[in-house]
């Protein structure tokens, strides 16, 4: 509980620094970019709320018009990236250490997760690069509260997982059904397609016996006297096929503090 | 009326046949060999003399239908005086009682006589032995089918072909494409440049084959081409001794379809072959084939052949008997693909998981 009041007082610092387009009551996300109206932001802050105060994890969310020019403009403080900007933030704003932050800064459509102590150790460059993945199309079609919301249910499944000891990471993936169709499918469509045609091929083998289409062999030698040929262009048509998106994060760890970047 | 040809040893009297081996006339009891020319003159003495005839008395059997004997002839070998039954386009056959070879030479006289005839140069061992390697190198073939077969009934036949020659002048139109492929950071892009080409040219064509029996299977007589004509010689009926052999019961202008369209697809091959520049595709989209100067042969091919049945399926096996070029289908065996295929799936769907998983891919 006490633990509890002194996130709530460091956040009410923050909030009043962010003054006024900051809802008083919000305690986890700091919606400074006015991304989600008032009710939005409610339910974004109660699912925050929740995983904080089940795990004693700050979950959090940042949202800043510039992250530059308003670190600059609070805090005298220049960060050439996002990055330094959440550390900052995860290092010495918050009180309670072990946190993660998702911060969003419009200028530069730029996202940024960063976790520290236990939350460094919940959230590793494998799993901030997931819940990136997995958030930014929905930053992209500006649907916030969506990515926020989805971001707060993903926090709550990563420190679970890293609270019954092993968190996820590359040698232990989160699986969705897709991913275990990916990870089972693909090894098992590619046995069945090359039995196919191994099969197939061995199948044609067995029926040799076929119509011969044309008289090669009994083509006289020398006897082929070309007359005419000519080779003209008629048309070109050009198709064209939208390349995949990739978010193209960047994940950057040093010490007991981890953050991941990238676009949307 | 036909008659029956046997040729006898001038050394011992027993019957003599045709050696693919020695390309000689060959007495398979005291072992001499004569040229087939020196037989040409007994063909003619031959074809004065009457054929024996045997009537029997008695009330066995019944009356044939009208119509029922219609196809069927009944010879009498002159070794054993036995019974031969055959139909009407039976040229050649061998005694089922003294296995002596008998030419009926009535079948092959007149408009039906052959221009042609090219020898055997595979002996029955040999098209044994290739059957017997044929079968077991298929691995899939049921085990039955491989205990089963009756290799000892292979039989060699002279098949009747219709051979066409034709000078022949071809124009085709074709559709050619490129293609080019490039991507900037959106997009990727595909483009398909299509081209009109167009040849115009002329070709001989000398010796395509048309099988003329409806006995044989039109594929299984194409698929063991080519035959060389090189090895042709001027027909006699001394090379039919000890095979048998049939006449054509396909005319020669029923047969032409089937070479006009095996010259139409020839040229359009030819012409294309012409075209250098590496296009993605080629297509022919038009083409005008005209056949000058036609002209049809009719000769005898020689084929080792063996029909046997297998769960209710007739299977056919034939050998060119000049080039030794075997082929036939084989039923496949259903249980041991299933197996093949379940272990190839689950063996490769394995490695791949795990190759997968090792490169961080899956």
């Amino acid at each position: 509980m006490k633990k509890v009041l002194s996130i709530a007082c460091v956040i009410l610092i923050i909030a009043a620094l962010l003054m006024p387009v900051v809802s008083a009551d919000s305690k986890y996300i700091i919606d400074s970019a006015s991304l989600l109206n008032d009710s939005e932001t409610a339910e974004v802050d109660d699912a925050l709320a929740g995983v904080s105060g089940k795990y004693g994890i700050d979950v959090m969310v940042f949202t800043l018009s510039d992250y530059q020019q308003f670190f600059e403009e609070n805090y005298n403080e220049n960060f050439s990236t996002i990055d330094d900007a959440a550390e900052f933030v995860c290092k010495d704003l918050l009180q309670n250490p072990d946190n993660v932050i998702l911060m969003i800064s419009m200028s530069g459509r730029d996202w940024c997760i960063a976790s520290n102590e236990k939350g460094h150790d919940a959230f590793t460059a494998y799993g901030r690069e997931y819940i990136g993945d997995a958030i930014n199309d929905d930053l992209h079609d500006g649907d916030y509260k969506k990515a926020f919301i989805k971001f707060a249910n993903l926090a709550d499944d990563f420190i679970a997982e890293y609270e019954k000891g092993t968190p996820y990471d590359t040698n232990h993936k989160k699986m969705t059904m897709t991913d275990y169709l990916f990870r089972f499918g693909i090894p098992l469509g590619a046995g069945l397609i090359i039995s196919l045609i191994v099969v197939i091929a061995i199948r044609s083998k067995y029926k040799p016996v076929r119509l011969k289409a044309e008289a090669n062999d009994y083509l006289i030698q020398g006897s082929l006297q070309v007359h005419q040929a000519y080779d003209r262009f008629i048309y070109t048509s050009v198709s064209r096929t939208r390349k995949a998106k990739s978010s193209s994060s960047s994940s950057h760890d040093s010490g007991s503090f981890g953050s991941t970047s990238g676009k949307f | 009326m036909a008659e029956i040809f046997e040729y006898k040893c001038p050394c011992c009297g027993g019957a003599i046949s045709f050696d693919a081996g020695a390309q000689k006339m060959k007495c398979p009891y005291c072992d001499s060999e004569f040229d087939p020319q020196a037989f040409i003159n007994q063909d003619e003495r031959l074809k004065g003399q009457a054929p024996d005839e045997f009537n029997w008395g008695g009330s066995a059997g019944q009356e044939w239908d009208e119509g029922e004997t219609a196809n069927m002839n009944v010879f009498v070998c002159k070794s054993c005086a036995g019974e031969i039954v055959c139909d009407e386009n039976t040229a050649a056959t061998e005694c089922p009682y003294c296995g002596n070879p008998v030419v009926l030479s009535g079948r092959l006289s007149g408009m039906l006589k052959p221009d042609y005839v090219i020898p055997f140069r595979h002996d029955k061992n040999s098209a044994k032995e290739t059957l017997k390697k044929y079968v077991n190198s298929k691995k899939f073939a049921p085990g039955a089918f491989k205990s089963e077969n009756k290799l000892e009934e292979i039989k060699g036949i002279y098949v009747p072909f219709w051979l066409f020659d034709s000078d022949t002048d071809a124009a085709v139109n074709y559709v050619a494409t490129t293609v080019h492929t490039w991507s900037d950071s959106e997009y990727n892009y595909t483009e398909t440049s299509f081209f009109d080409v167009f040849r115009e040219g002329s070709m001989s064509f000398a010796n395509i084959p048309v099988d003329g029996s409806t006995q044989m299977p039109d594929d299984l007589m194409e698929s063991i081409e080519p035959f060389d004509f090189g090895g042709a010689v001027d027909f006699q009926t001394a090379y039919l001794a000890g095979y048998l052999a049939d006449k054509y019961d396909v005319t020669m202008e029923d047969s032409i379809d089937r070479a006009n369209n095996r010259v139409k697809s020839s040229a359009e091959d030819v012409l294309r072959s012409t075209i250098d520049f590496p296009y993605a595709t080629v297509t022919p989209k038009s083409s005008s084939i005209q056949v000058n100067n036609g002209k049809a042969k009719y000769a005898l091919y020689p084929v080792w052949l063996l029909n046997t049945d297998y769960r209710g399926t007739k299977y056919s096996f034939a050998m060119n008997g000049q080039t030794g070029k075997f082929t036939g289908n084989l039923p496949v065996s259903g249980a041991k693909l299933a197996a093949l295929f379940g272990g190839l799936t689950v063996g490769i769907g394995a490695i791949v998981y795990v190759v997968g998983t090792l490169l961080g891919l899956l």
